[in-house]
């Protein structure tokens, strides 16, 4: 078998590109939305072997792909600088769809499946995944918008604050965190990366991420929990930002026991 | 009866005005939330999904009254481009849309019957993404490839002769077979992935589920898009048809599968075999109804209406 990649779907500049390239610097291939005006993209319905993409000049046939991560939650006319200005409108929508179909096709290799709301994972409003963390058993933190002096100060702070006291401070502060947690409540951000879930070692912590993540069929995910009286689910993100540890284990989720010599190597 | 219904849509809109009218002739009780008056909106829920308040310039109406809701929403930024007289600030037009964005997240929440889910209609946007919803659920489709490869574009025009090209996202498109021309401007699918589909000769369907009714009609039409028929000059006849018990079960599973409620499925059939093109699911039913003579519009509100009966007080 010819040498697979890990194949991420990104803009540039994206620092999780970076935070892989350290770990893979020879299989990691990283397609931009230009790349989507270049020859090589291929979506035969109903074959899904022979999906092809063009990522940076490389040509990758679907067997060559051991997964996608797609950071691009949209495609919109903006990004199409490369076009003429009254293309951007049509080729952005026909990009989106083509995506959406593409990333289906390959399926459990995809670690955020794309969805009716974005093409990296659920782009739900916080109250939506409360909705679901409720069905799922989860006891849920209540919003912080009860009153709307008191969330309009909140962001106020919000916007102000470069982070928040968590005990994994690599995380920015999220709009929709409660009130509690900005306050100063413990709070903590776990990640679940492929088969590792990082950030905490409170089994049932574990346990709520990994039913999160699997209702929303994603690899890669992280949720947020704040203690009050217990632990109560915040908020979650389908397209979080990386760090080493993360991106280890994403890694080593797309590779499998391939990986072990090749990440070994790295790092 | 408990309970209430919600239509969610523009005002003028054919269907949204033919349910409107039904139901009020059978004096079901329904509220029409009309997307020119967003912006007066305000949406509160609870993230069970059941309990919370959505208030429009007349009243309120409790979210867990709500037994079915009807949704058929267009673009809200066009809406308020169209009626800027009504909405003229920038901030009233975020407000607007931040309140449609929760209703969309209520929609895929509620207990309520909800036709359609907007995660389920979306797989329409994607028509290649939805094509293989359909080939997965057992229908055979059109061979169809979307690239930006001039080679694969070229192989596939060679492999199948006569091939068509229609746009792969949300933007509607008059469908016509690649003529010579076409076949010379390839190579620009280089710069906007570009969906070719094999031509399949025969006669074209249009099939409305509506719960577990079942309406289907005959299109006459030599047009390759009977859509644009009349603009060009072509007839046009469409005609009420029984379609065979294998094939209405097929589109019933169909629309199951998908998630729909109410769906307008698009089939041609060639020879015994039927291939599905796509499903509508917002379909513009008023049309068919006139062509057809079809009651579709009292399908729907039997649907909805039914919704209400059954629901528990």
């Amino acid at each position: 078998m010819s040498e697979r990649f890990l194949l991420v779907l990104a803009q540039a500049g994206d620092p999780a590109i970076q935070a892989l390239r350290q770990l893979l610097p020879q299989r990691l291939a990283h397609a931009g939305i230009a790349d989507l005006s270049s020859s090589g993209w291929r979506c035969v319905v109903g074959c899904p072997e022979l999906a092809t993409a063009a990522a940076g000049g490389r040509l990758l046939r679907a067997e060559q792909i051991a997964a996608v991560w797609c950071r691009l939650t949209t495609i919109t006319p903006q990004d199409l600088t490369h076009l003429h200005a009254d293309d951007r409108d049509f080729t952005a929508g026909e990009m989106h769809a083509f995506l959406r179909a593409w990333l289906s096709q390959f399926g459990e290799r995809v670690c955020n499946q794309p969805n009716s709301t974005s093409l990296a994972g659920p782009a739900w409003l916080p109250m939506r995944w409360r909705w679901l963390a409720a069905r799922s058993g989860i006891p849920t933190a209540a919003a912080a918008n009860k009153s709307l002096f008191v969330a309009s100060a909140f962001r106020r702070k919000a916007a102000a604050a470069e982070q928040i006291p968590t005990l994994h401070t690599s995380f920015r502060l999220k709009p929709e965190a409660t009130l509690d947690e900005f306050l100063g409540s413990e709070a903590v951000t776990v990640l679940v990366a492929g088969h590792q879930v990082l950030g905490t070692r409170d089994a049932r912590l574990i346990r709520y991420a990994l039913s999160l993540a699997r209702a929303v069929r994603s690899t890669l995910l992280t949720v947020r929990f704040v203690k009050q009286d217990d632990w109560r689910f915040v908020s979650a993100d389908p397209n979080p930002p990386l760090d080493g540890g993360g991106a280890a284990a994403l890694v080593e989720w797309a590779f499998g026991s391939q990986l072990q010599f090749a990440a070994a190597g790295a790092r | 009866m408990s309970g209430t219904i919600l239509l969610w849509g523009v005002s003028g809109d054919p269907p949204l005005m033919a349910l409107l009218a039904e139901l009020e002739a059978r004096a079901v009780p329904h509220h029409f939330l009309d997307q020119r008056w967003m912006h007066q909106a305000q949406f509160d829920f609870a993230a069970d999904g059941v309990n919370g308040t959505l208030s429009m310039a007349e009243h309120d109406i409790e979210l867990a009254d709500i037994g079915a809701l009807y949704a058929r929403p267009n673009d809200l930024r066009a809406v308020m481009r169209q009626s800027s007289d009504l909405v003229a600030d920038l901030d009233t037009q975020r407000s607007a849309l931040a309140t449609e964005r929760q209703l969309y997240a209520w929609a895929e929440m509620t207990p309520a019957l909800v036709v359609n889910r907007p995660s389920a209609a979306s797989g329409n946007d994607s028509k290649p993404y939805q094509l293989e919803q359909i080939h997965a659920a057992g229908f055979t489709v059109p061979p169809t490839l979307v690239t930006t490869s001039p080679q694969a574009a070229r192989e596939f025009v060679a492999q199948h002769g006569q091939v068509v090209c229609k746009s792969a996202g949300r933007t509607r498109s008059i469908v016509s077979r690649l003529e010579a021309a076409d076949l010379e401007r390839l190579d620009a699918v280089t710069h906007c992935p570009t969906l070719l589909q094999a031509y399949v000769p025969g006669h074209d369907w249009r099939v409305h589920c509506i719960g577990a009714a079942i309406h289907a009609c005959e299109i006459h039409c030599a047009a390759d898009d009977y859509r644009v028929a009349p603009e060009q000059g072509m007839p046009l006849e469409i005609a009420s048809a029984e379609l065979p018990k294998s094939v209405a079960a097929r589109c019933r599973a169909l629309t199951r599968c998908l998630g729909l409620e109410l769906a307008g499925i698009d089939l041609r059939r060639t020879g015994d075999t039927w291939f599905c093109f796509e499903v509508n699911p917002s379909p513009l039913f008023t049309y068919f109804e006139q062509a057809a003579g079809q009651p579709l519009t009292a399908a729907v509100a039997d649907l909805l209406s039914e919704a209400i009966c059954c629901r528990p007080n």
